[in-house]
């Protein structure tokens, strides 16, 4: 997580409708807070919020050499760049779900493959469902249930297998 | 001769009534026709008659009298007078949901304007996995499979145009009663009487196919209804006051829909939206939307030619392309 891809996320979280964006790679958590909600919020900061925080890693990290918080490995960095967005090809309204009781299409670090449908995004009732066009993981989730989404907004990162 | 092809040789027997009504025909020659044994022709007919068709006879010689109101490909054949929409017909008894077989059936290949009916659902669904309610024989339930040339982002027009379809088919029945709530509800004296969903595959710049998934209630009477949605549900008979013949009424829409889809293939929702405006039952009314995690209330001005629904909300205009969108009762 180097300053670039921080850089890319704050960019990426002011060009859309999101409120916030909570990404976890190798222990590490970045949250960004847009700033209209942060404001909302009360506690008046002014711009885009980052929160960063090492979290308890979920699994042991894979990599045998023992790296301390503050230092990435490179490659980390260079798989974030190689990330494919799935985008929303319409203006439509994001559903995560088939129906409100449902489980989600897909969850985070979910496999999915080409053709697997990962989403819908309804306009004027037309439910169009977004299919996966690479085979790889979910890495993140960039839109919450129900938010409108913009035409090319993307939707997904997805880390090709 | 076995049950399944009984039915067959049944099918075959009526489609040759069906296209000689004005004469009667005997048990040989209709044997001779078909190369089976009298005794084969009258279990046919027995098999025919539970499917509601009657016949007359002249002494020994047969015609038909009456044709069931069935969604069948038989039934709906006669009449139709569309180039391609319906003119492949997958009708079934009893399924899950038609959307759900047309969508099978596209993954398979089948053609632009293939339709899957049923006359009963057990899964009929609407948007977001909302049940439709689906009784046998009362309602029309049809999917169509579309393969258009425009791009994935022209489709959601194709849901307005489907309620246009429809509500111009219903107003044959109740003229002046039926509205369109945008962007495809049709409702009957301000109650819902069908229901469409739309579902695309596509990639960034293509359609595979779209699947349009129409639920019409018919001749439901009040108590046909669950009891929750007994106030907001009605059917076109309910309207209209007299039980209606569903074969006719759908021949009629989809004709209508292939009328207006080649427009719309042509030059998109333009042609459309006086139609469009005069059916709505949003416009000049309060209504309330959801923007995001708001909740906005204003006035539904216009329908925009993309089909987008324009409403003024504090001195602005918005342009409203998905989600709930409700008049505000006073």
């Amino acid at each position: 997580m180097n300053e670039q891809y921080i850089k890319k996320l704050i960019q990426l979280v002011e060009e859309s409708d999101i409120e916030s964006l909570e990404v976890s790679s190798w222990g590490r958590r970045v949250k960004i807070i847009h700033r209209g909600t942060a404001a909302s919020n009360g506690n008046g900061t002014p711009a885009t919020v980052i929160q960063a925080q090492p979290q308890a890693a979920p699994a042991p990290a894979p990599a045998p050499v023992a790296t301390t918080p503050a230092t990435e490995p490179a490659a980390t960095a260079q798989e974030s760049d190689k990330l494919v967005p799935i985008k929303s090809p319409m203006v439509g309204t994001f559903y995560a779900a088939p129906a409100p009781d449902a489980d989600p299409y897909v969850s985070l670090n979910q496999k999915i493959t080409v053709g697997q449908v990962v989403c819908i995004v309804e306009a004027m009732k037309l439910m169009n469902e977004i299919e996966s066009e690479v085979n790889g993981r979910v890495v993140k989730i960039l839109v919450e249930n129900a938010q409108p989404v913009e035409f090319g907004q993307p939707l997904f990162l997805i880390e090709p297998d | 001769m076995n049950r399944s092809s009984s039915h067959q040789l049944a099918e075959n027997l009526l489609r040759f009534l069906r296209e000689n009504t004005d004469c009667y025909y005997t048990p040989e020659s209709l044997a001779a026709k078909f190369s089976v044994s009298i005794n084969d022709i009258s279990t046919a007919i027995t098999v025919a008659e539970s499917w509601g068709y009657r016949f007359s006879y002249s002494g020994l010689k047969i015609r038909i009298q009456e044709c069931p109101d069935l969604l069948t490909d038989t039934e709906l054949q006669y009449g139709l007078s569309t180039k391609y929409i319906g003119q492949v017909i997958h009708a079934y008894r009893k399924v899950k949901s038609t959307n759900d077989i047309a969508r099978e059936l596209a993954e398979g290949g089948a053609g632009e304007g293939t339709i899957v009916t049923a006359e009963e659902q057990t899964q009929g669904r609407g948007r977001l996995g909302r049940q439709w309610h689906s009784p046998s024989g009362k309602g029309v339930y049809l999917s169509m499979i579309l393969r258009p040339v425009f791009p994935p982002e022209q489709a959601p027009g194709i849901s307005l145009l489907t309620a246009l379809a429809l509500a111009d088919t219903i107003s044959s029945c109740c003229p002046g009663l039926v509205q369109i709530k945008w962007p495809n509800d049709v409702l009957v004296n301000g109650k819902k009487t069908a229901g469409i969903l739309t579902e695309l595959s596509a990639d960034k710049t293509t359609i595979n196919y779209l699947i349009v998934g129409v639920g019409v209630n018919i001749n439901h009477t009040t108590g046909d209804f669950p009891p929750e949605i007994q106030q907001i549900a009605t059917s076109v008979a309910i309207a209209a006051g007299y039980p209606i013949r569903r074969v006719p009424l759908v021949q009629g829409f989809l004709a209508a829909f292939e009328r207006m889809y080649e427009q719309y293939c042509r030059s998109g929702l333009q042609g459309f939206l006086s139609q469009l405006r005069s059916y709505s039952s949003l416009l000049g009314k309060e209504v309330t939307l959801n923007k995001g995690n708001k909740t906005l209330t204003g006035i539904a001005r216009d329908i925009d030619p993309s089909g987008a629904l324009v409403v003024a909300c504090d001195n602005r205009l918005i342009t409203v392309t998905s989600g709930e969108v409700t008049v505000v009762k006073n």
